[in-house]
């Protein structure tokens, strides 16, 4: 079953990912600081 | 100024926070049954709600650090809240970002001006112009006091936001808990709520180290008066103005 809606898997992957890579790209940037000072 | 040299703690929540979501996030999208009146996309609460949770509590961090600055008058607390003020705009982002992507399908708009998402938009621009006055702001006392005071005045907006789903007829649901959904949801649920907690915790002390360091270059005193001009780093940050 479904659920009323159709083909909400792009919009659950988008959501995911898009949090996933920004969070990452954070991580990363504030590693490498806290890493330079 | 002492900077904290050991990253082992921070690295250590971090590597906790990344399996609690990847467990999380496989139980949300595999094992969880879909919702009945939404599907598939209620497995977006799994990312959106926990996200919400800890945004809420940064941006009490940084009101709890912009007090604790005002009344104390210590860079350690100007170092939390500028770290606090950062991840509050991340964090808000991230969850306007996520609101919009799962209101397509079920609202048929990506954005509405609803009481809900107003409120947060208005919260969202108001710590962003706040990490902005920072940026400006050359003199470190007058920087951390206004961006305190900017801080206090902005956290009012989190009361309204927490509240207007109930204020006013929303569009917006209202808050979901482990105590409101269903069972099958709450594993997944709690688990990412426990790993962007530990994430955000990780975040805020590396960010609070970054702001230390960069506080301490930028104070740091020529070699010929550093016996004096480090008692003075030591004392309350009202002296260094």
């Amino acid at each position: 079953m479904n659920g009323i809606l159709h083909d909400g898997w792009g919009f659950v992957y988008a959501a995911y990912g898009l949090t996933a890579v920004i969070l990452a790209a954070y991580v990363t940037w504030v590693t490498r600081r806290s890493r330079q000072s | 100024m002492p900077v904290p040299t050991s990253r082992a703690v921070p690295f250590t929540i971090l590597g906790v926070a990344v399996i609690l979501l990847i467990i999380g996030t496989y139980l949300g999208l595999a094992i969880a049954p879909p919702e009945h009146f939404m599907g598939d996309v209620q497995r977006i609460m799994y990312v959106h709600v926990p996200t919400a949770w800890s945004a809420m509590l940064v941006f009490t961090w940084a009101f709890v650090c912009a007090i604790f600055f005002l009344t104390t008058a210590t860079w350690k607390w100007d170092n939390r809240l500028e770290a606090a003020i950062e991840v509050a705009v991340l964090f808000s982002f991230l969850l306007c970002m996520q609101g919009s992507i799962w209101a397509k399908p079920t609202w048929g708009v990506w954005w509405d001006w609803d009481p809900r998402l107003t409120t947060m938009a208005v919260l969202l621009f108001a710590f962003l112009g706040i990490a902005a006055l920072r940026h400006f702001v050359d003199n470190p006392s007058r920087r951390a006091t206004w961006s305190a005071v900017a801080t206090i005045v902005g956290y009012v907006d989190v009361p309204i936001v927490y509240f207007s789903v109930r204020w006013w007829n929303s569009l917006h649901q209202q808050q979901s808990t482990a105590a409101t959904i269903s069972k099958d949801f709450v594993w997944p649920l709690t688990l990412n709520a426990l790993g962007i907690l530990l994430l955000m915790i990780a975040a805020l002390t590396l960010r609070t180290r970054v702001a230390a360091a960069h506080l301490a270059e930028e104070i740091a005193p020529p070699p010929e008066l550093e016996p004096k001009a480090a008692a003075l780093i030591s004392q309350p940050a009202r002296g260094i103005a």
